[in-house]
């Protein structure tokens, strides 16, 4: 974690305003803050209510515990942190569709190693199957991987954090995190290929 | 056949087999370890080390000789081939398909977000 800059003014600033519960300072936060986590929001949930939702959950819980905020990350880092969490919160509370097995998707092999089964494959589905159409189906993919698997490939791919940033966010070490991801992403590969096959005109 | 010879020729065994060759290469892997190490290496490179090392590969963190040998496995084995192509549009798609949308629209919040987030916090002080 990337700690506060004890030379940066505006960052020195910012956390004495939020210890002392400054309104200014509060509302420069979500102003400057608000659409990078709500775009990270609507990357893990998918849904815009739901993102908007958590999104000022996230926001009131920021400045009821911003006495507590001891800089030792930077205000945008703390933030992003919490909002994450009313995010994840959210995720599992919803009422879903019961997740697939991750194992189910994954690809099998004989003894030797070799494809057990050939892998369904596609032939260029970005340029022939429409943005709408492209977006609903994948949606409809990632609802159905495990939310730990579905929240590595929402900071990772959606949101292109970097490995240590996603895995800070996860609580878990980049090398867990690199793990799961490329497991969430064969898994992913496995839900959209046969899918994408369908929808191809 | 010399060290050279041999490895630049495993490839070649692999993927088509060595014809008149193969009594020079099998004679050279009998008394050459450091040759028959990576002839076996080149051999048991199966579609499941593949995959488990796709990632690393996409990521460029393979050394010299594990990328050429996820490379020459790449070559000679199309099943690989397609599940490498699946797997880099799997990323591709789920970025364009549902992060890249929350762009250019999200420099700022919608205005009525806005007044909710900020009338929902009361007076703080």
């Amino acid at each position: 974690m990337r700690p506060a800059d004890p030379l940066d003014p505006l960052e020195q600033g910012l956390a004495e305003g939020l210890r002392s519960r400054d309104r200014a300072t509060f509302e420069l936060l979500v102003r400057r803050d608000g659409p990078v986590l709500l775009r990270m929001l609507r990357s893990l949930l998918q849904d815009e209510e739901e993102a908007r939702d958590a999104l000022q959950e996230a926001f009131l819980s920021a400045f009821q515990g911003a006495e507590g905020f001891r800089g030792e990350s930077r205000v945008s880092t703390w933030l992003r942190r919490i909002a994450f969490h009313a995010g994840l919160m959210r995720l599992r509370k919803r009422q879903r569709r019961p997740e697939r097995s991750l194992e189910e998707l994954l690809p099998r092999f004989e003894e030797d190693g070799n494809f057990a089964r050939p892998e369904p494959s596609w032939q260029d589905p970005l340029a022939r199957v429409e943005a709408r159409e492209l977006r609903r189906l994948v949606r409809a993919a990632l609802e159905e991987l495990p939310e730990d698997y579905r929240a590595a490939i929402a900071l990772r791919d959606l949101e292109q954090l970097d490995t240590r940033e996603a895995a800070s966010l996860l609580e878990i070490t980049p090398g867990a995190l690199k793990v799961r991801l490329h497991r969430a992403r064969q898994a992913l590969r496995a839900l959209l290929a046969p899918r994408i096959g369908e929808a191809l005109p | 056949m010399n060290c050279e010879h041999f490895r630049a020729s495993i490839e070649r065994c692999l993927r088509e087999g060595l014809g008149p060759e193969a009594a020079d290469f099998e004679a050279h892997a009998r008394d050459c370890a450091s040759c028959r190490q990576s002839y076996e290496a080149h051999r048991e490179f199966c579609c499941r080390r593949f995959v488990e090392e796709l990632d690393r590969f996409l990521e460029q963190e393979l050394d010299p000789a594990g990328r050429a040998l996820f490379e020459l496995h790449l070559r000679r084995c199309p099943p690989c081939g397609d599940y490498l192509e699946g797997y880099g549009r799997t990323i591709e798609i789920a970025h364009l398909g549902c992060g890249g949308e929350a762009g250019p629209d999200c420099r700022e919040l919608p205005e009525d977000l806005l007044r909710r987030i900020l009338g929902g916090l009361g007076d703080p002080a």
